[in-house]
């Protein structure tokens, strides 16, 4: 949510990527794949807080720099062969059979420790979100709530990169705040909302990949994005009715928006408000429309 | 506020040279000056977002510093800072203001928000609370700024050209507001392009460009040389009584008008 909030919308991408990096450096050294992919993550992220520190650069060209050279740095790795055992394919796309009792323990034990960090953390967040600068000189420690933040994504990205895969983390963090914010307007709704919709997004499309037998990771984002989907268009539509209802409430009391038509052409108005058939040949289409509905709705109320 | 021989600018680049200035509890300074003159870089300074390369600066008798504001201190930016479509409702937006002082839980109490909903009321926003901040005009988005930095205890308000990008009606509303709160004993440091607006409300002004031109009441700055030094171009200035105006020089683009 805050992610998105933030315009930081491709961290997610760009974190999971330097994943491979960690994952592959792990292997060549043989460490844990667990410690080495949260090594990169956590580096990468820290380092994305400090280039972005620098004026002169966006999050974005930080986020482009650090991770893809850890990406790279993965890449160099795994094709010198001293990674070979590295599943290449499962680490992009993800598999959910690769997870084991211990990833599950892995994933309880991290998402706990954030749940209390951002409870504990939850409005110095919020505020710094919304206003870095206030929030600082109200007394709010905006680097500690950066890094805070920075490290939590990290956390998202190493817990879900097993069942997800690199390429396709984004989504998780991206589509479910996203289709919240089309959708609420207070906060507390939104991440509600969020949450509820990662959640059963990602059950559905693990039914969906064990039914139809295809990869998890896909089709998990894949449900995600018909949801996103169906809920864009439904708003659209929605803001489409509410601006024709708006328009017709508009049109029945608009008697003297129209006056104020026939002031400037006093026999085009007349001629249209006293024959339907047939339209004056100077009177524009959209002046045609809205005298016509105007009329409509008019007799329809009275 | 005290500032002496202050020179401060950011990553070694000096905005401000030699600043040297005293404004006392309970006084209502406008700081005017032309674009680029410092006078953003001065509101940053005192709410510890700029750096101090040489003099002393203290606020309340506490020297600030990059990252540590000077206390009792309420910054109020200018309203495009943020954005507005951010999902947040405009009595959370003031409670955000307590941040720092309340406990570490996601939700405010009971009484904090008594203190933020009395504070919209005083301010004319009584009955918004639940809105979203988006659906706030203008002049009340400012308003919304304002209970923020109030929420929190502050003797020392900072406003950052609070008279630009908006209607005629509203900048009445905020003076008076600021008037009734700088009567009530809160010292008031604002920034504007304005100079009428100062002219005709403000007691004291600083006419900055770099450093600090002239300091004084507006009739006794805002005369040709200053205004040449502070903006490096000519007005003309009207006095009328007690009354003192800034009018552009007319007839620039007429032949023979000397450009």
């Amino acid at each position: 949510m805050f992610v998105v909030l933030r315009r930081m919308s491709y961290i997610g991408h760009g974190l999971s990527h330097s994943v491979l990096g960690g994952v592959a450096v792990a292997i060549a050294l043989d460490w844990n794949l667990y410690l080495g992919a949260a090594a990169a993550t956590l580096l990468s992220a820290l380092l994305i807080d400090r280039v972005t520190r620098r004026r002169q650069l966006h999050v974005d060209a930080a986020i482009g720099v650090v991770t893809t050279a850890m990406f790279a740095l993965g890449v160099v790795v795994v094709s010198s062969g001293r990674g070979g055992r590295v599943n290449t394919e499962a680490l992009l796309f993800g598999n959910i059979l690769g997870v084991q009792r211990a990833d599950v323990a892995v994933v309880v034990v991290m998402a706990g420790a954030a749940a209390v960090l951002v409870f504990c953390c939850w409005k110095a967040l919020l505020f710094t979100t919304f206003d870095p600068t206030v929030a600082a000189v109200q007394g709010v420690r905006v680097g500690a709530m950066e890094v805070l933040f920075n490290v939590l994504v990290a956390a998202v990205i190493i817990v879900s990169v097993r069942v997800l895969g690199v390429l396709l983390i984004a989504a998780a963090v991206v589509i479910p705040a996203a289709l919240a914010r089309l959708v609420a307007r207070s906060f507390t709704p939104t991440l509600a909302l969020a949450a509820g919709v990662g959640s059963a997004s990602a059950a559905a499309g693990l039914y969906v990949s064990f039914w139809v037998d295809v990869a998890s990771g896909a089709s998990i984002v894949l449900v995600q994005a018909a949801a996103f989907a169906f809920v864009a268009a439904g708003t659209t539509l929605a803001a489409r009715l509410g601006l024709r209802r708006a328009r017709r409430t508009a049109a029945a009391p608009a008697d003297p928006f129209c006056e104020e038509g026939s002031g400037d052409q006093p026999r085009t108005a007349t001629e249209s408000g006293g024959s339907d058939t047939a339209p004056p040949p100077s009177a524009t289409p959209a002046v045609e429309a809205r005298s016509t509905r105007g009329g409509g709705s008019s007799s329809g109320t009275s | 506020m005290l500032a002496a021989g202050v020179s401060a600018g950011y990553r070694g680049v000096p905005v401000l040279r030699d600043l040297t200035f005293r404004i006392d509890r309970g006084e209502f300074v406008g700081a005017v000056g032309p674009s680029g003159s410092g006078k953003t870089t001065l509101l940053r300074l005192l709410t510890g977002q700029a750096d101090r390369f040489a003099g002393d600066l203290a606020v309340f008798g506490a020297p600030v510093r990059r990252g540590r504001p000077g206390p009792r201190v309420g910054y109020v930016p200018q309203v495009e800072s943020v954005d507005w479509t951010f999902p947040l409702t405009v009595e959370h937006a003031v409670l955000l203001g307590l941040t720092a002082d309340s406990r570490p839980v996601p939700w405010f109490s009971r009484a904090e928000r008594r203190r933020a909903r009395a504070l919209l009321g005083r301010l004319g926003l009584g009955g918004l609370e639940g809105r979203p901040i988006g659906e706030l005009s203008g002049g009340q988005q400012q308003r919304l700024f304002l209970a923020r930095a109030m929420v929190r205890r502050c003797d020392l308000l900072l406003l950052d050209e609070p008279t630009s990008g908006v209607d005629l009606k509203t900048r009445h509303d905020v003076l008076h507001l600021l008037g009734e709160l700088n009567e009530a004993g809160m010292t008031v440091l604002l920034t504007t392009h304005d100079l009428n607006w100062v002219a005709a409300h403000l007691p004291r002004v600083l006419c900055l460009n770099q450093t600090v031109v002239a300091d004084g009441s507006p009739m006794a700055v805002f005369t040709p040389g200053v205004l040449r030094a502070t903006y490096g171009t000519d007005v003309r200035v009207i006095r009328d009584g007690d009354m003192v105006f800034v009018a552009d020089e007319t007839h620039l683009l007429r032949p023979g008008s000397g450009r």
